[in-house]
């Protein structure tokens, strides 16, 4: 240990904190290794394994009971977007798991104390906030994007296997990949948000994760049965239309309006919260 | 110059007064004790005068600025608070450049700061394979990280070995300098003690002393200790001091007089001439430890449990 008491380095001013500083000093924190392999891994696995699965059990078109339970049939994949395909039903395992991503990133910094240090070095919390969410938001932009070239590589191979005519897929494809990546990266980033919001609200990964993913698979599924007319316009039944590009029941612009306003009030939720309460663990 | 003052500073938290009126004003330069039993608020105080959390009432400043703006003062305070805290799957290395590029910090201070601490060499081990003492390094050097005109240690010392303690008082002197002023939040009197120039000593959120370590130790009583050989003959030394007009105590065989250290040889010569033989003659300085608790009446265990009543009456009236 250096025991010195003159220390060279030049006094930093208060302009070179800005929010460029925030958004990087976010990333590195973000980007590690846990997040990088887990998060981007299990979601190209979950991207193959569920193009897999899809794939194998193609349905019998001519079946009535495919048509009563709207079945995946050969006819679907060989649309201009059936390269895609897969992204619909992964949809809501990716949101559930960049829901725990965001909600781990952010109530950690609780869990381990860091959000103190984090304050004391920047006192300005929209700041800090808004840095979490911009580093955040290219994190689910890199991970959705992985996802969405693991569903189209492993849509080829598959579509061989299994006989699926590929020839739709060869027209418009772009248009098709970026329409379909949109509809696949703006519910995932509202999921997100809603992790964020409800690990600000409850500063725990845990309760956060098990009240978002609590909400996803009991309240939603028991107010469908109570009153199945709001569950298109809940955030998980709104998120879901809009993966799917729409459904019969809530059409692609209104779901498109509706997860935008989910959005809106995550974040203006997670903001006034942080930049009001007391820094505690 | 101050570097931290508060103006009747008080929080609460529901009916518990954690920081209750605090009024003080340490100055800038050297090392400040900031002195109290575990839950005496020492820790809440320094959450509220470097922004954290809001206060309930009154003021304060710190470097000159109104601890209203913290953005003012930011980036002249490092601060280590209630702990080191740290990504442990990244490494010291990530970690660090993190709170640099957080700050606006070029890469170079970060191994300034290693340096500094004795952790050169380790910068790509992940955190989470550190030992204790290995953290708190890491958190000093984290506080470091803007070169900080005020220095805010919470316990820095905490799970040290002795060596490790010693090499930490070291460095902070060190780092007190002219223009540094490093407040070392502590309820380890003896490391206080040993490298505090200034000293704030709450209790239940009160102040109980602000000044320096030099004026309080002025209050500390000298005392010599004398034990007979044999302890048949202690009521005949009690006596024999008594006839001098001496203050004195008695506990276990020890008989503890209130005398200032060149006197142990009157004591001494008292005993021969009462035809006793001494075992022991000590002269013997209250401590900061002895102070503190002659400034409280109590020991940390009844403080802590004196705590726990001011919050339960708090909760019934």
């Amino acid at each position: 240990m250096t025991s010195t008491a003159t220390l060279p380095t030049p006094r930093p001013v208060a302009g070179q904190q800005n929010m460029v500083n925030a958004v990087r000093s976010e990333w590195i924190r973000i980007w590690r290794p846990t997040f990088r392999y887990g998060a981007i891994g299990t979601l190209a696995v979950f991207a193959a394994t569920i193009s897999y699965f899809i794939y194998s059990s193609l349905a019998d078109p001519t079946s009535a009971e495919t048509a009563r339970r709207g079945a995946t049939t050969s006819a679907d994949l060989e649309k201009p977007v059936g390269m895609i395909y897969a992204l619909g039903p992964i949809s809501t395992i990716t949101g559930v798991i960049l829901l725990s991503l965001w909600a781990i990133a952010t109530a950690s910094d609780y869990d381990t104390g860091m959000i103190r240090v984090l304050v004391q070095a920047q006192p300005s919390r929209l700041k800090l906030l808004s840095a979490k969410l911009v580093a955040l938001t290219g994190f689910t932009v890199i991970a959705c994007t992985v996802t969405v070239l693991a569903t189209a590589a492993a849509a080829r191979p598959l579509a061989r296997i299994y006989d699926v005519e590929r020839a739709a897929w060869r027209t418009d494809t772009p248009v098709e990949l970026l329409s379909g990546a949109f509809n696949f990266l703006v519910p995932t980033l509202v999921w997100g948000l809603i992790g964020l919001t409800i690990a600000v609200l409850t500063r725990s990964a845990g309760v956060a994760i098990g009240l978002g993913i609590g909400w996803l698979l009991v309240v939603e599924n028991l107010i469908a049965i109570t009153a199945p007319d709001l569950t298109d316009y809940l955030p998980g039944g709104t998120l879901s239309a809009l993966a799917g590009g729409g459904t019969p029941d809530l059409e692609w612009s209104l779901a498109l309006g509706l997860t935008t306003l989910y959005g809106i009030a995550a974040t203006t939720i997670s903001l006034v919260t942080f930049r009001n309460r007391d820094i505690t663990s | 110059m101050s570097s931290i003052t508060a103006d009747h500073l008080t929080r609460t938290f529901g009916d518990l007064t954690a920081v209750d009126d605090l009024t003080f004003d340490l100055p800038a330069g050297g090392v400040v004790g900031f002195v109290g039993p575990n839950g005496s608020g020492k820790s809440t105080t320094i959450r509220v005068l470097l922004g954290l959390i809001a206060a309930s009432g009154g003021t304060g400043t710190v470097l000159g600025e109104s601890i209203e703006h913290p953005e003012r003062f930011a980036h002249r305070v490092g601060a280590l608070i209630e702990g080191p805290t740290f990504v442990g799957s990244l490494t010291a290395w990530d970690n660090l450049r993190s709170l640099a590029a957080l700050r606006g910090l070029p890469k170079r201070r970060i191994h300034e700061v290693l340096d500094i601490v004795g952790l050169s060499g380790r910068e790509h081990d992940r955190a989470s394979t550190f030992s204790l003492g290995m953290k708190q390094r890491l958190g000093i050097a984290a506080a470091l990280l803007p070169d900080p005109e005020l220095l805010v240690l919470d316990e820095p010392t905490n799970g040290l070995d002795p060596a490790g303690i010693v090499e930490i008082r070291s460095l902070l002197k060190s780092l007190a300098d002219g223009r540094r002023t490093v407040v070392v939040s502590s309820h380890l009197m003896s490391e206080i003690q040993a490298m505090a120039d200034d000293l704030v000593v709450i209790r239940f959120g009160k102040l109980l002393y602000s000044g320096s370590l030099d004026g309080l130790m002025d209050d500390a009583v000298e005392r010599v200790i004398a034990e007979p050989e044999h302890r048949s003959d202690l009521p005949q030394l009690l006596n024999a001091v008594e006839s001098q007009g001496w203050s004195h105590g008695s506990t276990g065989g020890i008989v503890s007089i209130e005398l200032p250290a060149d006197r142990s040889a009157d004591v001494d010569r008292l005993a021969r001439t009462t035809g006793i033989n001494l075992r022991q003659l000590t002269p013997q300085r209250d401590n900061l430890e002895d102070l503190f608790l002659r400034l409280t009446g109590s020991s940390d265990a009844e403080l802590t449990a004196g705590r726990s009543d001011q919050r339960n009456s708090g909760a019934t009236s």
